[in-house]
């Protein structure tokens, strides 16, 4: 027996696909790989210039900024790993030179409290909207009351588009 | 007291917090890095403009056979031909190099000053010494911007004193004066 | 002279100020209405003052008045006829100065359009509030920052000129006034969210009567930061446009409440709700424009956009603090009132849309308050020094990015009250389309990578959503179609989505590198030949530039480095080729000495750089439109409403 499938479903079936196949492709696919210079570019701008405020070595034309951004090519080239070059830098300079903040210890706390605080509020939310609902005493209409607000929601076109839109009444 | 009025009690809290922090900062500024002072000196050496030669560990492992008063103090300062700090100390330096350092007791101790050029070119660097003056070795290669990095020199002029055994005696950020480079010197 | 003017024209603000809400207050206890009119004239008095100490100080800069210490300091007699006006906010005291004027200003246009209300004790608290901001703002300027100092110039002096970065671009004569226009404008509305607070009166009528006040705030305040960042984008090289600087931060923060504030307060228009957020939201980004001007000035966090302090920090912190206190006093007093007679039914609404939004824009400014003040609190508990930059800041705004342009998709589309999913089906089909066919176009032309897929499909689906609503109001309304609110928010949001490709494009696939080239020389570079062609020497006025001449596949451009006679500072001016798919902007970093003619240069190509500043200008322009009223009607339904809401509140 064959199941109807609406023309809608399908379109949504069908654009659901494109969509992933799409994604997968596109995030899978090789590409070029990352060159050096590439990799030294991405580092340059988490490593704060010395002497500015703030700005990333890739960011300012100091000299120690310039002078750290070839240091920073060179050591790519000579194989050393993102972390031993962040770590060196840091070791030179303070660990304000890394402009992103460590994962661990105190410092972490400003990735997860953004999480933490979202979090506490959709619950709040979600126990206001829950203790509100529960807290309905709602009058039930019967059949013709439902009827007749039906009929005049359709006269009154309130469910149209243009009614749900208008915003400047 | 409802839950939005206890709520708006923890916000003000928090509030107060905030402008407490706020107010009792000071101005920001990124401070040197003195983590080097007491340490060994990291050891580099480099080729000059002129096509010679330095390597500070020749003169710390030559420390070691000599006497006190011949065993060498080295400063190395951190230049460049572009900064005008540099002209400003730069009599200083001369100071330094023509009559070297006196110990508390008055014995003549054994310097010597090498300049690391930062950022910069053999030509601007010429210039600069034909115009100021001075005739001791500036070092310049691939390597001295590294050299400067492992001093963690921010910017020059910087100018680090090495004591005879290989630790780091003192470290200067910004001209110098005469006065304060040699102080401390012994031998 | 001028500096007497100068000076008499803020304590004339001042002065006016503090009567004009004294006498206000005055009638309003007791019940004197013909108080509250006279109080209001002096609105135009504190106007004249800011105007009168404005003419001053440009008169000064315009004449090189040396003997006022702003002039001495800013002005130069090298400094090109335009950037003498720019001058005026070119450093800590004119910037003052300018708030002052443009906040006076505001004053004297609300006691003008509300004239024929003047009897409304809403009315009346909103002025007095309005007063006493404009004479904090004059007491700042007879205090801390002072723009009429005297001093003494030595025979010969000259100034040494504004600073080289804001003496070489036009835009220095747009930025600050429209960015301005903006912070200060919400002023307007805290106001009135005030003296709702005080009169209990917290119905919908203190946002009907504010709305163009807001709309066009946000739209300057939105302009305002568009324009700098794209000023950024010309002047400094790197090809970067926004750096999380925190003076940047501080900028974008009221932004983001103030564009939840322009849509929540839809749904208390609608349904009354939403009330406690309405007026966190207004008021916070007042706040937040104080607190920003604080972080600029104070020198707590270090910043290339700083003004110089002086002693101006403790000032500001504590009225900060002072309208804090205000304000959470209001609304635990009024606490009652405050709540909505509805509720929200189903999360899948209009109104629950509306929440979501709050929501994710709050999320958003606490992000960047957090990563902005973060070092200071791990200064002040641990006495050590972190950065927080822009890793963190890009990282953490990116999901929050993405579910903006998904309520973007929806929102528009979700009825009130409650949606079936059947509707939503519906609706959404061609919008969902729209985001699978941007997925294909976008991994057609080579785009890799899911986060900026991702970001490409919800635009898509934002833009088309967009797109829909606006086919369906053309459909029905033929040109007016595209005006009103509902309309003009829409291109608003197009104009968003472009922005975001912009965004997403540029950032995610930006490619740098630098070159030295003889003359004569060619690389290539990004599929492109690039050739060193030429060279040239200027001499200005005020600074001396070496040109070069590079020829990129066909075109010519000229980047150059221009030394400042008075400062010695070197500035580089780069410059771009743009198209529709790619910008190539060339910086000079090593000009051409005499001995020896090779050149370093900086290649950065960024594709879709320039839909940054397109979505800019439609955002502009689809807030103008929003202004327009798309039904004819529409004057005596407000008038109605509002009495009726007068009536309920009555009864209440």
């Amino acid at each position: 027996m064959l199941v109807k499938v609406k023309p809608r479903t399908l379109s949504w079936v069908l654009l659901a696909l494109v969509s992933l196949v799409a994604l997968l492709f596109g995030s899978f696919d090789a590409g070029d790989p990352e060159t050096s210079s590439e990799r030294a570019a991405s580092l340059a701008a988490t490593i704060a210039c010395p002497q500015c405020s703030g700005q990333p070595v890739s960011e300012s034309s100091a000299p120690i900024a310039q002078v750290i951004r070839a240091e920073i090519k060179e050591q790519v080239d000579q194989g050393r790993s993102d972390s031993e070059i962040r770590a060196y830098y840091v070791e030179q300079y303070g660990q304000w030179v890394n402009l992103n903040p460590s994962s661990s210890g105190f410092d972490s706390l400003v990735w997860i409290s953004p999480f933490l605080v979202v979090g506490i509020a959709l619950g709040g939310l979600v126990l206001a909207f829950s203790r509100r609902n529960s807290d309905f005493t709602g009058i039930e209409l019967t059949k013709d009351e439902e009827e007749q607000i039906r009929e005049i929601r359709k006269v009154h076109r309130i469910d149209s588009e243009a009614s749900q839109n208008d915003f400047d009444a | 007291m409802s839950l939005g009025k206890s709520g708006l009690i923890l916000f003000a809290v928090v509030s107060i917090g905030f402008v407490v922090l706020l107010a009792t900062r000071g101005t920001q500024s990124n401070q040197p890095n003195f983590d080097l002072v007491g340490q060994p000196a990291p050891l580099f050496q480099a080729e000059t403009v002129n096509g010679g030669e330095f390597d500070l560990e020749d003169v710390l492992i030559a420390n070691r056979a000599l006497i006190p008063k011949d065993q060498v103090w080295v400063a190395v300062n951190f230049f460049a031909s572009w900064c005008t700090g540099c002209i400003i100390e730069h009599d200083e330096l001369l100071a330094f190099h023509n009559e070297g350092a006196f110990s508390s007791n008055g014995v003549k101790c054994n310097t010597k000053l090498v300049s690391v050029a930062f950022n910069d070119n053999k030509k601007d660097i010429d210039r600069f010494f034909d115009k100021y003056g001075g005739d001791w070795q500036v070092l310049l290669d691939e390597g001295t911007n590294r050299v400067a990095i492992n001093y963690s020199v921010m910017t020059a002029p910087e100018t680090v004193l090495i004591a005879p055994n290989g630790l780091v005696a003192k470290k200067i950020v910004g001209p110098i004066t005469y006065e304060k480079l040699v102080a401390g010197i012994e031998c | 002279m001028n500096l007497v003017i100068g000076s008499m024209g803020v304590v004339l603000t001042l002065a006016a100020s503090l009567t004009g809400s004294l006498t206000i207050v005055a009638g309003l206890k007791k019940s004197r209405e013909r108080l509250r009119a006279v109080g209001a004239k002096y609105a135009w008095v504190a106007f004249a003052g800011m105007a009168i100490s404005t003419f001053a100080m440009q008169r000064a800069l315009v004449t090189r008045d040396f003997s006022i210490k702003y002039v001495a300091e800013q002005g130069s007699s090298l400094t090109p006829p335009l950037y003498n006006v720019a001058t005026m906010w070119s450093a800590l005291e004119g910037s003052i100065l300018l708030w002052g004027l443009v906040l006076a200003g505001y004053l004297a246009i609300v006691a003008k359009k509300f004239s024929n209300r003047l009897s409304d004790p809403m009315v009346s608290w909103a002025l007095v509030t309005m007063f006493m901001v404009t004479a904090f703002f004059a007491l700042l300027m007879l205090g801390p920052a002072n723009p009429f100092q005297s001093f003494d110039p030595p025979v010969g002096y000259d100034g040494p000129g504004p600073n080289p970065l804001l003496q070489n671009h036009i835009l220095v004569a747009f930025h600050p006034p429209i960015l301005y226009l903006g912070y200060v404008g919400f002023t307007v509305p805290f106001a009135f969210a005030i003296a709702a607070l005080i009169t209990g009166r917290l119905g919908e009528g203190w946002l009907l009567i504010t709305r163009r006040w807001t709309l066009f705030s946000w739209a300057c305040l939105t302009f305002g930061i568009i324009l700098g960042a794209w000023w950024a984008y010309d002047v400094l090289g790197w090809g970067g446009y926004w750096g999380w600087d925190p003076v940047e931060n501080a900028s974008l923060l009221p932004w983001l409440t103030g564009t939840a504030f322009l849509h929540s307060v839809l749904a208390q228009e609608r349904r009354g709700l939403l009330r406690v957020w309405n007026l966190s939201l207004v008021c916070s980004t007042f706040l937040l424009t104080i607190l920003g001007t604080f972080i600029t000035r104070s020198g707590i966090i270090a910043s290339v956009h700083a003004f110089s302090e002086g002693g101006i920090g403790p000032w500001l912190l504590w009225f900060f603090s002072l309208v804090l206190l205000v304000v959470l006093a209001l609304i635990f007093w009024r606490g009652d009132r405050l709540r909505s007679q509805g509720g929200i039914d189903s999360a899948l609404s209009r109104e629950g849309a509306f929440l979501a939004n709050n929501l994710a824009f709050g999320a958003f400014a606490f992000v960047i308050l957090l990563g902005t003040i973060f070092p200071l609190i791990v200064e002040a508990t641990q006495d050590r020094q972190i950065s927080v930059g822009a890793p963190y800041f890009e990282k953490m705004s990116m999901p929050i990015g993405f579910v903006i342009l998904f309520l973007m998709a929806i929102a528009p589309v979700l009825p009130w009250r409650k949606a079936g999913a059947e509707l939503l089906r519906d609706r959404l089909e061609w919008p969902a389309w729209g985001g699978a066919l941007s997925l294909v176009i976008a991994v057609l032309v080579g785009a890799r990578g899911l986060i900026p897929l991702l970001g490409f499909g919800f635009a898509g689906f934002a833009g088309t959503s967009a797109i829909r609503h606006l086919a369906l109001s053309i459909r029905r309304n033929k040109m007016r179609g595209f005006v009103g609110r509902s309309n003009g928010g829409m291109i608003v949001h197009l104009g968003v989505v472009m922005l975001s490709l912009g965004l997403i494009a540029s950032s995610s696939y930006v490619s740098q590198s630098s070159f030295t080239l003889d003359p004569g020389e060619t690389v290539t570079f990004g599929g492109a030949d690039i050739t060193y062609e030429s060279s040239e020497q200027i001499v200005y006025s005020n600074r001396i530039q070496e040109k070069v001449q590079i020829r990129i596949d066909g075109d010519i451009l000229q980047p150059s480095i221009e030394r400042f006679t008075a400062s010695g500072q070197l500035v580089p001016s780069p410059t771009t080729k743009t198209s529709s798919t790619k910008d190539i902007q060339i910086a000079l970093l090593d000009p051409p000495e005499e001995d020896d003619q090779s050149i370093v240069i900086q290649i950065t190509e960024q594709p879709l750089l320039v839909w940054i500043w397109v979505g800019g200008f439609v955002m502009l322009f689809g807030s103008a439109l929003s202004a327009i009223p798309s039904t004819k009607r529409k004057q005596t339904v407000v008038m109605e409403k509002e009495s009726s809401v007068h009536a309920e509140e009555i009864e209440r």
